[in-house]
């Protein structure tokens, strides 16, 4: 299976398909009432006169023949800017998903080397986020990128853990996804990133 | 008895706003050092072309003669926060930093400043506040279990463990009302704009009035 990914901002037109991820997502998390949110508050709460959120989605363009490309938002992450008084800005990892099909592939990574850029465009000193305790993917992923729990495993399974990353300690961990985004083109104009992906199936890790 | 103003911090308090990090630093048990943010990031990020943050300080216009000279030209305490979001629940706040200096603690300082941040986030479209608080600090997670907010976070063990807080549903909103309650007490009373209670008088800056 070839194709691409694009990595890129998300516009108003996005927010119908991120809508469905985010009910996607609550499918397995185990309070699926707790989603409140729908389109038109996405719609105005994201590209309205102030923006609250920002949001990179992540298309793959499969290649199905000579003219045939289909095209799907498969993977966001939303964030915020924030403050850390003692440190300075800060970015907030407030939601991140990839859909099944495209989980375990280098993509995760790839999303938050995006966030690296942005990251180091707006001097940003910290990232962090809040990961449910019974999301043992997720927390895998961030620690295995550095980032350190700032709270414990404890029996309730509605915990939330605190995360935070020191941007050194990120980079060193991602040396081996910098030489994967060496490969990947970064349009200036549109602001997006190509992934070119050969082979999706060996691009698993 | 003293007398306090709260109000939001103008460019001039962050010199004095960084002198209570390190002393909050090291009440926290860490080094002054450990505050790697400075008065200019300050200045550029809280006043600059974009606010990185919102700032509320309490400041100690009057003090009975028993107490020592004021440190800091009078601001003993603040709270920063700022706006976020949660693709589950919309807007909420986040408190990223509240301190009041030794001396002028107990008097309600943090409470006070806590539900005017409330109230501001409220009237800008936040259901709810979110912040962290550190394991060992149990007079704080206390308080915050008593204000109707929710530790998602359960702690055993390390000293430097970060709780998750929550503060939203009923309970924000009457936490920010209560902030309401101070300020349109100030609209209507002719008690010159103070709240009285057994430790001190809090009066609120009028920016913060016509909020």
């Amino acid at each position: 299976m070839a194709g691409k990914y694009i990595l890129r901002e998300a516009c108003i037109d996005d927010c119908r398909r991120i809508h469905n991820l985010l009910e996607e997502f609550t499918k397995y998390d185990k309070k699926p009432e707790a989603y409140q949110n729908n389109i038109e508050t996405l719609m105005a709460d994201g590209f309205g006169e102030q923006s609250w959120f920002k949001c990179i989605v992540a298309e793959y363009v499969e290649n199905k023949g000579s003219r045939e490309e289909s095209k799907e938002i498969v993977g966001f992450v939303m964030y915020t800017f924030g403050y850390d008084g003692w440190k300075g800005r800060v970015l907030n990892v407030t939601d991140f998903y990839i859909t099944d099909d495209h989980r375990a592939t280098k993509l995760g990574l790839l999303i938050l080397m995006r966030l690296g850029l942005i990251v180091k465009a707006n001097k940003v000193v910290k990232m962090c986020g809040i990961v449910s305790e019974w999301n043992t993917g997720a927390r895998r992923f961030y620690s295995a990128v550095g980032a350190i729990d700032y709270s414990t495993e404890v029996p309730d399974a509605e915990r939330q853990h605190y995360f935070a990353a020191s941007l050194d300690s990120m980079m060193a961990h991602m040396k081996e996804v910098q030489a994967l985004y060496a490969k990947c083109e970064y349009d200036d104009a549109s602001s997006e990133t190509h992934i070119i992906i050969d082979d999706l199936d060996n691009a698993k890790l | 008895m003293a007398s306090y103003v709260i109000r939001q911090a103008r460019i001039e308090d962050c010199d004095v706003i960084h002198q209570l990090l390190q002393e909050f630093a090291v009440h926290e048990k860490y080094d002054a050092e450990k505050i790697t943010n400075t008065i200019k990031g300050l200045k550029r990020d809280g006043f600059g072309e974009r606010a990185w943050f919102h700032c509320l300080v309490s400041e100690c216009v009057s003090y009975d003669k028993n107490m020592s000279s004021l440190p800091h030209n009078g601001v003993v305490g603040f709270l920063v926060f700022y706006y976020g979001y949660d693709a589950w629940q919309g807007k909420l706040a986040y408190m990223s930093d509240i301190f009041v200096t030794e001396k002028h603690r107990g008097n309600g300082l943090g409470k006070k400043m806590m539900q005017q941040a409330a109230r501001i986030s409220r009237g800008a479209g936040c259901q709810k506040m979110q912040w962290i608080v550190s394991e060992w600090n149990v007079p704080a997670r206390n308080f915050y279990k008593r204000i109707g907010a929710e530790d998602y976070t359960d702690q055993e063990k390390e000293a430097h463990r970060q709780h998750y807080i929550v503060l939203d549903g009923k309970d924000f909103n009457s936490f920010a009302e209560a902030g309401a309650k101070y300020s349109s007490s100030f609209a209507s009373s002719s008690d010159m704009n103070k709240i009285k209670d057994n430790r001190c008088e809090v009066q609120l800056a009028e920016e913060l009035i016509m909020q």
